[in-house]
């Protein structure tokens, strides 16, 4: 390996840059503050190279040398080198022709407050886009799974049984032990709070509206959209980077029908069946700790929930499952459908679903609590 | 022309630019390779065929050392493949470059930031130089400009495999593996990948390892031919010379209709 150098004379046609070395990638970088430095000494803008010292030559080296001699064109590169190997010219010839189709501008880039209108107005328009997308296809939904039900033959069974299964049985265990757990935290805050009042007893209440009314239903919620929704998202949309959607296209079924109406429908079912478990764990969990911590036998905490926490309590929290699962179950499906091409956007809208999905479910939740408390219920 | 680069490199060791012994590789019970043995000439353009599932793919991964093979050695460039794999780790003298199936582009990298990626990792090069070399090499593979700047999910099959091949030469290698570089592309497109790996093996000394189907390529561009069957390099020679093997897969893949309209016009063709 030998180090590179130019030396550039004056000739009768412009300067003579005599060349020596390797004109390689590995010498690349000193390379070029060479040619800057021979281009400033040297008066004359046109001349010619004299390749006879040259040894190695690669495509950077090749570009450089290019850079050197200024503008050229292929048909004219002959007459300007000197004592050049054919391998040489000849890769000189080919850098030079593929430099001759139009090099590709660098994108200017906004800077300050353009940027910052530039981004705000961008985001403003997606986000609005983004809408009008959810609303049109819950729409689309909607009207499909409203068709379906005329015509329940046409509702794939068996991959409604596999989603039962995988969104509903399997999250069983997980959402049961959550259930228990929390039930357990909000006893002991009531027993905390409560017992300088003497009012523990309250602490059923307590547990008893929570479970029934909010968390019974929230924390399941909240793990399916983690769970399903994301799950929802990539299969889907691994399905559409694989062309795997529009291949059902032109198979003649419909991707909604095939695809959506079994993960809608799954979740619309297990949701509420999930809720209904989740607050009976929560009210397990409540009363664990009632009895262990606060001498609340099962038996009165039973009698208790019994006598004081009118059911109504419970059809508030339940009529919400559905809403919830139709989110969740949507926002999963469509997010999966927005997928474009590689895996890595697959993994994008992954997250952007649970986000999303866990987003829509607690504002719903709000508009619920408030709904009811003008309701009186 | 089909021999050209053969006979100006002496027939010694040190021509050899790949060097494969013994090799075994299996999964399971599943036998690909069986003392499979291999050489490769500096400076040539070696097709590798053979049918599906006959370890191509396996034979480039052995060589490029992504794949640990059962037993057997591989030397590039005289050294032990290990060596070689070692002076990898380090970042520098990165002598080989590999073109993958699908072109294994980076998907959250435009086609210029995935040429750029490994010169800027590791050589000390200004923007000002990185921005035309990057454009230099997107033509060189025949892209249009305006790919510069498109993410791999946005290119068609052919353009991906270009931007693959372009950026298996940003480190300048003195070998290249490509595997199936025009599988999947128009004729013409295929034609461009052909003389571009011609102009650069004559140019730059390139030595090829092309993993293929194509008859075109193994006609037009290749000095040798290694037939891989039998979890064994069944014959390596020149295209005539392999196409007379009397193996019963190298006659059903020379003398079907696609065989047989290459060779015709490879036969009334003078050779250059």
């Amino acid at each position: 390996m030998t180090t590179p150098g130019i030396e550039m004379s004056a000739g009768d046609t412009g300067y003579e840059a005599q060349i020596s070395g390797d004109w390689t990638l590995l010498n690349a970088a000193g390379l070029e503050q060479k040619i800057s430095v021979a281009r400033k000494h040297s008066p004359d803008t046109t001349g010619k190279l004299n390749l006879s010292g040259l040894q190695n030559l690669d495509t950077t080296g090749g570009l450089l040398l290019l850079r050197l001699l200024g503008g050229t064109t292929p048909d004219t590169l002959a007459d300007m080198l000197i004592g050049a190997k054919a391998n040489h010219v000849l890769l000189l010839k080919t850098i030079c022709q593929a430099l001759q189709q139009e090099s590709h501008p660098r994108r200017p880039r906004s800077r300050g407050i353009d940027m910052i209108f530039d981004r705000t107005g961008r985001w403003a328009v997606d986000t609005w886009m983004q809408v009008r997308v959810l609303l049109h296809f819950v729409g689309v939904v909607i009207v499909t799974t409203l068709r379906n039900t005329l015509q329940p033959w046409r509702m794939r069974w068996t991959s409604l049984f596999y989603h039962i299964e995988h969104v509903g049985l399997d999250a069983v265990p997980i959402v049961s032990l959550l259930s228990f757990l929390v039930g357990g935290v909000i006893a002991f805050l009531g027993a905390t709070i409560l017992r300088d009042f003497g009012a523990q007893i309250y602490t059923v209440e307590l547990v008893g509206y929570a479970f029934f009314r909010e968390f019974g239903v929230l924390l399941p919620a909240i793990l399916l959209a983690g769970r399903s929704g994301s799950a929802f998202t990539a299969q889907i949309g691994s399905m559409k980077s694989n062309e795997e959607l529009d291949a059902l296209k032109t198979l003649g079924m419909d991707p909604i029908c095939v695809l959506v109406m079994p993960r809608v429908v799954a979740l619309l079912i297990m949701l509420p069946m999930l809720s209904f478990g989740s607050m009976l764990m929560g009210l397990i969990g409540g009363g664990v700790v009632s009895a262990l911590i606060l001498d609340i036998s099962p038996g009165m905490f039973i009698t208790r929930l019994y006598e004081n926490t009118s059911i109504t309590h419970f059809w508030v929290g339940i009529c919400k499952a559905p809403v919830f699962a139709f989110m969740i179950a949507v926002v999963g499906c469509l997010e999966g459908f927005k997928v474009s091409g590689s895996a890595e956007s697959v993994g994008r809208h992954t997250t952007s679903a649970v986000v999303q999905s866990i987003f829509l479910v607690l504002v719903a939740d709000s508009m619920f609590a408030i709904f009811f408390e003008q309701l009186g219920i | 022309m089909q021999s050209s680069a053969i006979n100006t490199y002496p027939e010694n060791d040190d021509a050899h630019v790949i060097k494969v012994r013994g090799l075994v590789n299996r999964f399971g019970d599943n036998l690909v390779h069986d003392d499979l043995s291999l050489d490769v000439r500096r400076g040539e353009i070696l097709g590798v065929v053979g049918g599906s599932g006959t370890g191509k793919s396996v034979l480039l991964r052995s060589i490029v050392g992504l794949l640990k093979p059962a037993e057997g050695d591989i030397r590039l460039f005289g050294q032990p493949l290990q060596d070689v794999l070692a002076e990898y780790e380090s970042g520098k003298n990165i002598r080989y470059g590999v073109m993958f199936q699908d072109g294994a582009l980076f998907s959250s990298l435009t086609v210029r930031e995935n040429i750029k990626l490994a010169i800027s990792e590791h050589y000390d090069i200004s923007d000002e130089l990185l921005h035309p070399l990057s454009c230099m090499k997107i033509a060189l593979v025949g892209l249009p400009a305006h790919a510069a700047t498109l993410y791999p999910a946005s290119l068609s099959g052919g353009m991906r495999k270009r931007a693959g091949l372009a950026r298996a030469l940003a480190m300048e290698p003195e070998l290249l593996f490509l595997d199936e570089p025009t599988s999947g592309l128009d004729p013409v497109s295929a034609d461009g990948i052909d003389q571009l790996l011609k102009t650069l093996r004559d140019t730059l000394g390139l030595t090829v390892f092309l993993v293929t189907h194509d008859l075109d390529t193994l006609h037009a561009i290749c000095d040798r031919v290694a037939v891989l069957a039998e979890h064994k390099v069944l014959t390596v020679g020149p295209l005539e010379q392999v196409a007379q093997h009397d193996h019963p897969w190298v006659q059903e893949y020379f003398s079907g209709p696609r065989g047989r309209t290459v060779l015709s016009q490879y036969t009334k063709q003078p050779l250059i």
